[in-house]
């Protein structure tokens, strides 16, 4: 879980532990006014869940990639409940002892996977400055960065890493250093590498997204459909999308809608 | 095992089991009346509010029939002394009280004052959160035992017996689900050994839940917003001031009762005697 989310669901627990407290010093003050708080409360309460209901599936039927977002959403927290947390311990408690790059490397990519992005950029950060040619570790520091929305040093590192290695993680790392130096601003320079990137892997959902967004960005109207509707084709019968797949397009098909063409 | 070790082995489950049979023998095994449960400790959150919160605790080693006697009774023998060799004595005790408290609060809040519960099943649902929580905190991550057929088993067996209690109404499924939740709750956060050290946010989870706790129990015996304790102060006051201003709350507390206006001190006297009347055993 996300850090911000395990602070609002803490925030909940202390809020409803507290509730009663806070009726009991309303009845030392008015008495009818505790029962009003409470009906009120539970008044609301029932509202709110069910208003939440209703703009969910209100939310689904204006914004379809609202579902597959959703799918994505589990999948990641899935992810995150079957990390192991022993390794991420384990690791910590031998870096004490003997500091490597390898630990560094692999305790980054634990808190990486578990969410804690800000503790993996500082192990990966460490990683590099102990093994600068470990290309893995600058990978994944790039990835952390450009997920911390650092996009100008993400594209930094994940350029060095498509220079050592252009392949590196099938392709991975120049996608995100696309992806990097498009939320940087630097438009030409992320078309070069989405290009590149299609030509070398063939065309995929994320790539099509991207440069569909990128060409928008650049004023290319055609470009940008013909980008949108590779990330928005249907799929070949009988395949069910993997879920980030279904999440690119999803917003490709409801991006070739509100951006004025249908698929 | 045979029974003698089961004893040594198990000897809060032998102790539960026993404090169920004997109680079902000093009310009545077969068909128990409501004044022989009330008059033994069934809980009925009006009586819990007046001053009887043993209640809350109590109503798990009641039962309201042979067969309700023997389904609990085969399911805390079958399930108890494994959870107890696993979690030590103590721990599994503090299991069972914070499981019955936890079905006895959820009652106490959610239910109508004068509804009465009784039966060790919101204890037992809480073994079975218990259950759960040890195998998702042995696997190597949280979601392995779900991929294990006992996991899956266990969900099963939850699911049934939510389902039973949603179609049978004489089964209080707010006691199963309120056990289950805090039998699951304080065996995965507090019960079992986590294989890291708590950090920071667990401890203010841990502090989170504690307090929560505290806090339903204490409303349960001060429901300040329900309409029968309100009743009662009334009752019990002298004072015109703040009588009136209870009588207010009161009125406003029954308004799901089609009382509409706010009643004059005839009418409180006699929803007073009514009350009496509805608790009065048969």
């Amino acid at each position: 879980m996300r850090p911000s989310l395990r602070n609002l669901a803490m925030l909940l627990l202390w809020v409803v532990a507290l509730w009663p407290l806070a009726l009991w010093v309303v009845h030392a003050l008015a008495p009818p006014a505790a029962v009003g708080a409470a009906r009120s409360v539970g008044l609301w309460g029932g509202r709110v869940g069910l208003g939440a209901l209703g703009a969910g599936a209100a939310l689904a039927l204006a914004w379809p990639p609202f579902l597959p977002r959703l799918r994505l959403w589990f999948v990641h927290l899935r992810e995150r409940l079957r990390q192991d947390p022993a390794r991420l311990h384990e690791t910590l408690t031998q870096l004490q002892h003997l500091e490597t790059a390898a630990g560094r490397l692999e305790a980054g990519r634990l808190l990486l996977a578990a969410g804690r992005r800000t503790e993996a950029r500082d192990q990966l950060l460490r990683a590099v400055q102990l093994a600068p040619d470990l290309v893995g570790a600058r990978f994944l520091l790039g990835r952390t960065l450009r997920l911390l929305r650092h996009h100008g040093p993400a594209a930094q590192v994940l350029a060095d890493v498509v220079a050592a290695e252009p392949d590196h993680a099938f392709g991975e790392a120049r996608m995100e250093l696309g992806i990097a130096l498009l939320h940087a601003g630097r438009l030409a320079d992320a078309a070069q590498v989405l290009e590149q990137h299609r030509a070398d892997h063939g065309p995929t959902r994320r790539n099509g997204w991207w440069r569909g967004v990128l060409h928008r960005r650049l004023g290319d109207r055609a470009a940008a459909h013909a980008a949108l509707r590779e990330a928005a084709a249907p799929p070949p019968p009988g395949t069910r999308l993997s879920p980030r797949d279904a999440w690119y397009r999803a917003r490709a098909r409801a991006a070739l809608w509100t951006w004025g063409r249908r698929p | 095992m045979t029974g003698l070790d089961q004893v040594q082995r198990a000897p809060v489950v032998m102790l539960v089991a026993l404090a169920y049979v004997t109680l079902a023998f000093l009310t009545d095994p077969f068909s128990p009346t409501l004044a022989q449960l009330l008059g033994h400790g069934a809980l009925r959150p009006v009586e819990v509010a007046d001053g009887e919160p043993w209640r809350i605790l109590s109503h798990a080693f009641l039962h309201g029939g042979i067969l309700h006697l023997l389904i609990n009774l085969a399911v805390l023998l079958q399930l108890g002394p494994l959870l107890e060799l696993s979690l030590g004595s103590p721990r599994f005790l503090a299991l069972y009280v914070v499981s019955a408290l936890g079905g006895g609060i959820a009652v106490c809040l959610v239910r109508t004052p004068l509804e009465t519960v009784v039966g060790g099943s919101g204890a037992l649902f809480g073994m079975l959160g218990a259950v759960l929580a040890l195998g998702m905190r042995s696997g190597r991550h949280t979601l392995q035992f779900f991929e294990e057929g006992a996991g899956k088993q266990i969900v099963a067996l939850i699911a049934v017996n939510l389902v039973a209690g949603w179609l049978f109404p004489m089964i209080s499924n707010t006691a199963h689900v309120g056990g289950l939740v805090a039998g699951f709750a304080a065996s995965y956060w507090f019960l079992t050994p986590a294989r890291v050290r708590p950090d920071r946010g667990t401890r203010a989870l841990q502090a989170g839940m504690l307090a929560l706790l505290c806090t339903t129990l204490l409303y349960a015996l001060r429901p300040v917003a329900r309409w029968d304790w309100l009743l009662l102060q009334w009752q019990a006051t002298t004072a015109s001031p703040q009588r009136d201003q209870l009588a207010r709350a009161f009125a406003t507390a029954w308004l799901e009762q089609e009382v509409t206006a706010v009643p004059d001190d005839a009418e409180m006297e006699e929803v007073v005697r009514w009350l009496a009347q509805q608790r009065l055993p048969e």
